[in-house]
């Protein structure tokens, strides 16, 4: 029984991670149906700086956010701008194949860059959360992934709030739902489309800062973690936040459970099998539209 | 004039292939005054710290040998290391191994650490006729590739550390309430190395009658073990043996931690041997056992070794020297003294003067080590392997430590420990 419930703990704190982390691919699937290969990748980028700023600055791994998210979001806008955009506008039919291509190209140039700068062992960072844990009853939960979940919930619920109530985030949805009606009624949609990427790199960067405290880092974890958004986002249902959610919690309560009972390969497995059902029969995802072709 | 013209032609041509036909009969390359010794290692990926350490080891052994004479048969020839990176991995392995034979021409091979990259190119080089010392890469399968004269193992396979493991366990054992080990739980990486560990663990266990309660393969650079340590805290383990690489033992030590799991771990090289291991962890590493090759810091009983060690020392900040480095540096000079008695560069004359060796446990590879001297099993042992170095000794070199106020203390065996354990109730 203990086995199950810290388990079933351990499920619900990697969720909240997970939910961002899908989200940051979510946004720009759902938005621009652009599939951000390298996800991970560029969530790898918030790992080293987050990591940078911890042990060079002594910041806290959490207030490190504040850099990654501006940063990231930064670096998602000026992609956009600069490149993703144009290719969009050149390739007509083919744009979703062209975008993966160049965000695939993009997440070699990023493992390539990352490993030339930091090199390929692995670092972790000591922060004053490391090793520490809160006992709840006779369960545990490590510090720095319950402070991470928190947050992680926190920042889901405000993107939610911010999609679903706020003028810019009705703005972006409409662009995703009807580019060209939006266009008629005034919303710049290539604005939306670098704000839609901007913050989904900067949910990708504050996944990042979420998970230094805990997470040992090399430049090639990206590539595990893009298929893993890929996962989520597919389970869940893209472009929606309940989707990335739901998705999230549903793919890190299976994880853990099932690597308790039976082994984290077992987990893997299923996780896998799952996606494959999913696909066959809810292409939607638990939480998305059926989309009338 | 066109006959005359047209003979010196023929003659160039005639003399050209003389001189090319010569060079691809060869089998090596001794360019004139140095022997090229081809060197596989995982110098990036998920092994590269160990590789790192191990490419020091075999660097070492060649600046002392060629600063103090070189290859005295062979007139003071020097060697001269072609390293390649195998990224720890096994088709990259293969294909650097295949162009240092045929492309580099080297007279002989050194490497690879990691076991898989070790069983696929074994055979490789038995295949081309190239003697291939194995440095690390304890699967056994490594050297089950038949009677043959190429590859060679100076350092422990993983069946070699079994009656060690059993002393330890015994010992350990005996310090408990209970008197032994009643549960066990393994924890070992996926690769061949890991398999290994999990089997010689199994087969301790089962000697002492001890019911293996966890026994979970993880994958290298695992993102999370909260499950595994789950399982080993809900299983009554007395103890969880760890055959996991670097980024997995930190990992795995932190979250035990984390959820108060107080099983005792006792690593088993690899990872919890790595000095950054205790560096990232800190004071979470405090207790925790591993088992590991002898470390020259414990104490040396040669005057040269130690006065070489000192300057080893002094260039590396006073880190103690890595087990991976200690198998370098045997494997490496192992080969010297077959090349010195060889006398020659020529991958033949090499391989027959491994095959041959006898060294005893003064020589120079195993200054750094703690075994009984250099002896190649030549017809095959009850496991099926030839050619792995049978003069290991009872414990083959290896020793337990436990970290104690930050630092490793040799606590087993007895006779050489530096501190008391701290262990049992």
């Amino acid at each position: 029984m203990q086995l199950f419930l810290q388990a079933l703990l351990d499920g619900i704190l990697l969720g909240g991670i997970y939910a961002t982390l899908g989200l940051g691919l979510s946004i720009a699937y759902g938005i621009m149906h652009i599939i951000n290969w390298a996800a991970g990748q560029t969530m790898v980028i918030g790992l080293y700086v987050s990591y940078l700023l911890i042990t060079k600055y002594g910041m806290d791994p959490y207030v490190t956010i504040l850099f990654t998210f501006t940063l990231l979001g930064a670096l998602g806008f000026v992609l956009q701008k600069t490149m993703i955009n144009r290719i969009i506008d050149r390739s007509g039919d083919r744009a979703g194949a062209n975008v993966l291509l160049f965000t695939a190209g993009y997440g070699y140039v990023v493992t390539s860059v990352l490993e030339m700068i930091f090199g390929t062992l692995s670092v972790t960072a000591t922060t004053r959360y490391t090793g520490q844990s809160i006992a709840i009853g006779f369960l545990y939960a490590p510090l720095p992934k319950l402070i991470s979940c928190v947050i992680a919930i926190v920042a889901t619920v405000l993107i939610y709030i911010f999609m679903h109530k706020s003028e810019l985030g009705r703005a972006i949805r409409a662009t995703s739902q009807d580019r060209n009606t939006a266009q008629l009624m005034g919303i710049n949609a290539k604005l939306m489309y670098c704000i839609g990427f901007a913050l989904s790199f900067a949910l990708l960067g504050l996944t990042a800062s979420l998970l230094v405290p805990y997470y040992p880092i090399t430049p090639y974890i990206g590539i595990s973690f893009s298929f893993k958004a890929l996962i989520i986002v597919v389970i869940g249902g893209e472009g929606n936040v309940k989707g990335a959610f739901a998705g999230g919690m549903f793919i890190a309560l299976t994880e853990k459970i099932l690597g308790s009972l039976v082994s984290d390969t077992f987990a893997q497995i299923m996780v896998f099998c799952l996606f494959i059902v999913v696909l066959l029969v809810r292409p939607e995802g638990l939480m998305g539209k059926r989309v009338k072709s | 004039m066109k006959k005359l013209l047209a003979l010196m032609l023929a003659l160039v041509m005639v003399l050209s292939l003389a001189a090319c036909g010569k060079g691809d009969g060869d089998t090596t390359e001794a360019s004139g005054d140095t022997v090229k010794i081809g060197v596989l290692l995982p110098l990036s990926g998920s092994t590269a710290s160990p590789g790192g350490y191990q490419l020091e080891g075999i660097q070492l052994a060649v600046d002392y040998i060629n600063d103090n004479g070189g290859i005295a048969s062979m007139g003071g020839a020097k060697l001269e290391l072609v390293t390649s990176d195998t990224t720890g991995d096994v088709e990259t392995g293969m294909t650097e191994i295949e162009r240092l034979i045929t492309v580099e021409k080297v007279s002989a091979l050194i490497g690879p650490y990691n076991s898989t990259v070790g069983a696929a190119t074994s055979p490789i080089a038995i295949q081309y006729g190239v003697p291939y010392i194995i440095t690390n890469a304890v699967a056994d399968n490594i050297m089950q590739n038949g009677a043959n004269k190429y590859v060679y193992r100076v350092n422990y396979g993983a069946s070699d550390m079994t009656p060690f493991r059993g002393m330890v366990v015994d010992y350990l054992g005996n310090l408990t309430e209970a008197g032994k080990f009643e549960k066990i739980a393994i924890i070992y990486d996926a690769g061949d190395w890991g398999t290994s560990e999990n089997e010689s663990f199994k087969e301790v266990a089962k000697e002492i009658g001890a019911e293996v309660v966890v026994s979970e393969a993880i994958n290298t650079d695992s993102s999370d073990l909260s499950s595994v340590v789950n399982k080993i805290k809900s299983s009554g383990a007395d103890v969880v043996f760890a055959g996991i690489f670097l980024n997995d033992a930190i990992l795995f030590t932190q979250q035990m931690k984390e959820y108060n799991c107080d099983v005792q771990i006792v690593g088993s090289g690899a990872g919890y041997a790595d000095s950054k291991w205790l560096e990232a962890l800190g004071n979470t590493a405090e207790n925790v056992m591993g088992t590991s090759d002898f470390n020259p810091s414990f104490g040396l009983t040669n005057d040269d070794a130690a006065a070489l060690y000192e300057t080893y020392l002094e260039e590396h900040d006073n880190e103690t020297m890595p087990l991976e480095t200690s198998n370098g540096w045997c494997g490496m000079a192992t080969l010297a003294m077959a090349i010195e008695a060889a006398g020659s560069a020529d991958r033949e004359d090499i391989a027959d003067a491994m095959y041959n060796l006898e060294l005893d446990g003064d020589s120079l590879p195993l200054w750094f080590s703690m075994f009984e001297g250099v002896k190649f099993n030549t017809e095959g042992d009850e496991l099926g392997r030839y050619n792995q170095n049978e003069l290991l000794g009872d414990t083959a070199g290896q020793i337990l430590k436990q970290v104690q106020n930050g630092e490793w203390q040799l606590v087993w065996p007895l006779e050489n420990a530096t501190a008391e354990i701290i262990f049992g109730k």
